[in-house]
């Protein structure tokens, strides 16, 4: 398991790897920053509802 | 089944659009072939009177030596056809030419483009090969001739995105990247409609609306310009080329940036709401000329610059127009939603707030 | 309302004048930055002219604009609210702004020829550039000065909201000034100038739309 773990890391690191197979995985890494970009965002909505929720407590108690 | 119901109940037909369009997007997307290209050419030069043996290699090209192919260098509205294409592999292939000289004797250099016609569709590399244009002594003769007839070339095959050679398989940024601007535009816009409401109705509700579009359109501009670095970084080599869309994309956030400072800075909760709008009012006609009129004034990588519109044939043809058009609809509709999601808390807040300071 | 303009500029510029070392802090502004210029590039091409020239007409009117509504106290916003028109007030300041940045530039340049003698090859060009820069310059700072005026860190606000505002306005006014030193090859001017000529009426209606509102505190 763990030697092809260590490859799969070295061929990650390579200089040309984003090159490889025609740059598809800057495409990949482009949708994936999309993604995190609205993760981010739904959980910074999840915080300030969390705050909501707690006033919403504190005021019945 | 019951659950399932419930979670999809009540849901605005545009959360729908979001729903159903995404996965389409992202399924074409990637799931979609690039069409055959060619990626080198060697030799990358030749002079006039030669008989050449070019060897290019091509990417995602099916080349089978049992089918028709054919080939020409071409130079403006004239093209030379191709003595023999001789196929080494699926990916590669020989080329051979004999060179005559181009009627119009002045030219010196030549860039001539390179296409080959196979039974799949055709593939073309642009500006391939640097020809020395020279006149010929008496005992070199060459058969052929540049002609102008109408080349003859098959229809694509395939359905697949077109191949080109900077970008290659990062064309399929264009439904991930470019729908970011599109949505941003769109939902400030929008917030501009909610502020003039607001300066006209004094209902704090379109404040908050306003408020929540605009950092929905901040979040979709800063994804923008991330992707739109990482995107550049493997198409024109740097993270940031100084180029004139770039630039724009960064001031119009900084004057975005400029509304929650604003808003920030200022204690009194009525003028920061009637404040903020009116400079988010300003702002936005500020943007148009930003957005719309100077980048066409100025050279740069981006496509759609130096005059000619955005978006044209080259830079889209009608396979991507059938995912990009949906992907700008999901991406504003994705906005929307997040803005929504954003606004209903900040209701419920206000709500509870008031309640609070009354009951006190 | 028109002689109500004419009083409040009036007044504008009696009021500035009266405070000399404002204008002596300006003028030795430009002096001290011109002559940190000179000692630190001793000869000056002709496109640095241009990229000097906007860095200093920028920092140049976020000095001299930033208190063109802070020096009044709130006491006498509502004095004039009484008083005159809103539409009068904005426009007082629009044109008492711009002319002070006018006379300031033209003052900045006319120093700047003494240090670096590199004349415009097309002198109408140019000056017809700095009037429009100017004008929108002035606007969008008159705009954003009131605004910024009602926040608690005033200069701060002022400088982040308009030096990107202004943005649009530089690149096109630059773009004028190289073709003014000649510096292009394009030498079509029309399309930089109508644009901006477009900010600057975007910019006044939008005022003139919005200022009223603003105004009513």
């Amino acid at each position: 398991m763990k030697p092809i773990l260590n490859e799969y890391f070295i061929m990650l690191f390579q200089a040309d790897f984003l090159r490889s197979i025609g740059k598809i995985y800057v495409v990949a890494i482009v949708s994936l920053i999309v993604w995190f970009g609205v993760a981010w965002y739904l959980l910074r909505l999840e915080r300030k509802l969390k705050d909501v929720e707690n006033q919403i407590k504190s005021f019945k108690s | 089944m019951e659950r399932l119901k419930n979670l999809f109940s009540g849901l605005k037909w545009w959360k729908w659009a979001v729903l159903l369009i995404m996965p389409y997007v992202i399924l074409m997307g990637f799931l979609v072939p690039l069409g055959q290209g060619i990626t080198s050419i060697t030799p990358g030069s030749t002079a006039t009177g030669a008989n050449i043996n070019f060897r290019i290699s091509a990417y995602n090209s099916q080349f089978s030596p049992d089918k028709s192919n054919t080939a020409w260098l071409k130079y403006h509205d004239l093209h030379l056809p191709a003595k023999l294409v001789k196929v080494l592999s699926p990916q590669e292939a020989e080329v051979i030419f004999d060179i005559p000289v181009l009627p119009d004797k002045s030219v010196k250099f030549a860039d001539l483009s390179l296409i080959i016609n196979t039974p799949e569709g055709p593939a073309v590399l642009p500006s391939a090969v640097s020809l020395r244009n020279i006149a010929l002594d008496s005992t070199t003769i060459i058969n052929e001739v540049w002609s102008d007839n109408k080349l003859n070339i098959n229809k694509e095959a395939n359905f697949n995105y077109p191949f080109r050679n900077l970008m290659a398989e990062t064309i399929r940024n264009i439904y991930f990247h470019v729908p970011l601007w599109f949505a941003m535009t769109f939902v400030f816009m929008f917030s501009v409609f909610y502020s003039i409401r607001y300066l006209r109705k004094k209902d704090i509700n379109d404040d908050q609306k306003a408020l929540s579009l605009i950092a929905a359109g901040m979040l979709f501009g800063i994804l923008g310009c991330i992707t739109g670095a990482m995107w550049a970084k493997y198409t024109w080599g740097q993270y940031w080329s100084f180029d004139v869309k770039q630039n724009m994309a960064a001031i119009s956030l900084l004057i975005y940036s400029g509304y929650f400072l604003l808003r920030k800075s200022l204690s009194d909760p009525d003028a920061k709401s009637r404040i903020g709008n009116i400079y988010s009012i300003f702002a936005f006609c500020m943007l148009i000329p930003l957005i719309f009129i100077i980048p066409r004034r100025y050279d740069s990588l981006h496509p759609g610059n130096g005059g000619n519109p955005a978006l044209g044939a080259d830079d889209l043809d009608n396979t991507m127009r059938t995912v990009f058009y949906p992907a700008v609809i999901a991406y504003i509709c994705l906005g929307f939603w997040l803005a929504e999601l954003n606004y209903r808390i900040i209701k419920i807040k206000n709500k509870i707030e008031s309640h609070e300071t009354y009951s006190k | 309302m028109l002689s109500q303009i004419v009083s409040l500029v009036k007044k504008d510029f009696t009021t500035e004048f009266k405070s000399q070392e404002r204008i002596a802090g300006v003028i030795l502004y430009l002096f001290s930055t011109i002559l940190v210029l000179y000692y630190s590039l001793v000869k000056v091409e002709r496109f640095l002219w241009v990229s000097i020239f906007w860095i200093l007409l920028i920092f140049l009117s976020i000095n001299a604009l930033n208190s063109s509504f802070s020096k009044e106290i709130r006491t006498r916003h509502w004095y004039y609210y009484s008083l005159v028109h809103p539409l009068a007030v904005y426009f007082s300041k629009l044109i008492f702004n711009f002319i002070w940045l006018f006379v300031l530039t033209t003052l900045s340049i006319l120093i700047f020829k003494v240090f670096f003698d590199v004349p415009p090859l097309r002198f109408g060009l140019f000056a017809v550039t700095l009037i429009s820069s100017t004008l929108g310059i002035a606007c969008i700072f008159t705009f954003i000065s009131l605004i910024s005026g009602k926040s608690s860190d005033q200069s701060t606000v002022m400088s982040v909201l308009a030096t990107p505002l202004i943005f649009p306005i530089m690149m096109a006014g630059s773009r004028l000034m190289m073709n003014a030193f000649g510096l292009l090859s394009d030498t079509d001017y029309s399309a930089d100038f109508l644009s901006i000529i477009a900010i600057d009426i975007v910019a006044i209606g939008l005022s003139i739309l919005l200022f009223p509102i603003l105004w009513r505190d």
